[in-house]
């Protein structure tokens, strides 16, 4: 999260209340940041460091996309119907949107070195030294239920109950659900939405490029009442456009369903995965 | 006990273990090093540089989260237990109270994902694909930067001429609330 620091001034005269009357100096965090994150423009832009698939990503999103409005889209402009194009683009908008932002927006880094001083140092490998029960809401008076908080060495935190150290982010992540490969991002409590409408968006966009892909060539088919292979070759790159989609919406709407189901828990994958 | 850090580092005077609050929850887990850490009264400030003048002449008093009142799991809590001396000297148990139920009242304002503001944002953000940021600052921004300027109201208002300060909030992360009290425990004149 974009926060200042205060480095410190020494102020004229009054040698007690020395912090308190500070002009706040703005040191941005990202320049002093020690997690292994990118940033760009000014830290609005943020992304783990690795070598990633997203431009792989991008491309598979957009140049089936670009080839739909190149040849399917003006068959169902002057065919079918106008609205149909416009709400492909509306979705493909979202769908871009959402993957920019859950690609560039910060997942829910903690800041770092807030609890310093403690006698647990980096080196501590004994877990259990390094961790606290503490009193939680009981939901059950026969079975009393503690929640462990851990100290993350690294950080220097004490981490709260659902964060998680991500090792590729390198940084403690609030609510973290999971580190995805293909945003090369971590997802967490700030980041979860546009990833969670990324997903179900892109499901819809291949949802939606599958069904105008096959009704442009089964129109075809109809209209010229030719065999099936006729029509294909008539609209190749729908059909091809078509059979892409709809296989390549498999795993977006596995993947959404599985998160829906995991909402319904009140879960993080993290806590599924890791619990089950 | 002195401080496990370096030399350098002030010795603090804890005070006798029956005035420390009771801290334990769990009684099978035996109190460990962690355990004193978690539940120090008084420890160094992170918040300034270290080794300068201020790192030298301030504790902080550090309040941590609090999971036993019943609120959605993202929402930031504080704990209402009064961490007693040192910050007894700056604050009495009602003001302490107060400052941790209002600064509570608004995180749950700010964070509750079922409130109206948050669902309309969250509404009209899918549809719009997250442009209506660019229009209006969001329900739970607006709240956030409300307790932002609550605290810091606060502290110009109460608890600069006593010395102390509460850390922004947003500084810390809602990890912990941290209260800046002056090293040794003294009110500055003038407030006794």
């Amino acid at each position: 999260m974009p926060a200042s620091t205060e480095p410190l001034e020494p102020a004229p005269g009054h040698v007690q209340l020395l912090s308190i009357d500070e002009p706040p100096h703005h040191l941005q965090n990202q320049k002093i940041s020690s997690g292994k994150g990118t940033f760009c423009l000014h830290g609005r832009v943020q992304n783990s460091g690795h070598r990633s698939y997203l431009l792989l990503v991008f491309a598979a999103i957009a140049i089936p996309a670009g080839l739909f409005f190149g040849f399917t889209a003006p068959w169902i402009w002057n065919n079918i119907s106008q609205a149909l194009p416009v709400v492909f683009s509306y979705l493909l908008l979202l769908c871009i949107v959402n993957l920019v932002r859950a690609v560039t927006s910060d997942p829910g880094i903690l800041p770092r070195n807030i609890h310093t001083e403690t006698s647990i140092g980096p080196g501590s490998l004994n877990i259990a030294s390094s961790s606290v029960t503490v009193n939680c809401r009981q939901y059950d008076e026969d079975n009393l239920i503690y929640l462990p908080i851990n100290y993350c060495a690294v950080c220097k935190i004490w981490r709260p109950a659902r964060a998680s150290h991500c090792r590729d982010c390198d940084s403690c992540i609030d609510i973290m659900d999971h580190h995805c490969v293909w945003l090369n991002n971590c997802v967490g409590a700030r980041n979860y939405r546009y990833f969670f409408w990324f997903i179900w968006s892109l499901s819809l966009l291949g949802y939606f490029m599958s069904t105008l892909g096959f009704v442009h060539v089964l129109t075809l088919n109809r209209q010229k009442s030719s065999s099936m292979i006729a029509a294909i070759r008539f609209a190749p790159v729908s059909f091809a456009l078509a059979i892409y989609s709809a296989l390549g919406s498999i795993y977006p709407t596995s993947l959404g369903l599985y998160h829906i189901f995991l909402m319904s828990r009140g879960e993080n994958t993290r806590e599924f995965v890791c619990n089950e | 006990m002195t401080s496990s850090i370096d030399a350098n580092s002030p010795v603090i005077d804890d005070p006798p273990q029956d005035e420390r609050p009771l801290q334990l929850a769990d009684p099978r887990w035996p109190p460990s090093v962690a355990h004193r850490d978690y539940f120090r009264t008084h420890a160094e400030n992170s918040h300034v540089p270290p080794g300068s003048q201020d790192a030298v002449r301030t504790r902080i008093v550090r309040i941590h989260r609090d999971y036993v009142c019943a609120r959605e799991s993202n929402t930031p809590a504080f704990t209402p237990q009064f961490p007693g001396y040192p910050l007894s000297l700056f604050m009495t148990e009602v003001e302490f109270l107060d400052l941790i139920h209002e600064v509570n009242d608004q995180l749950d304002q700010a964070f509750y994902p079922l409130s109206p503001g948050n669902v309309i944002d969250g509404c009209i953000g899918v549809l719009t694909g997250w442009l209506c940021e660019f229009m209006y600052t969001s329900h739970h921004k607006r709240k956030v930067l409300e307790l932002e300027s609550f605290v810091d109201k606060l502290n110009k208002e109460v608890y600069k001429v006593r010395g102390i300060k509460v850390i922004s909030l947003m500084q810390t992360a809602y990890l912990s609330l941290d209260i800046q009290v002056p090293y040794p425990f003294v009110r500055p004149r003038g407030t006794m």
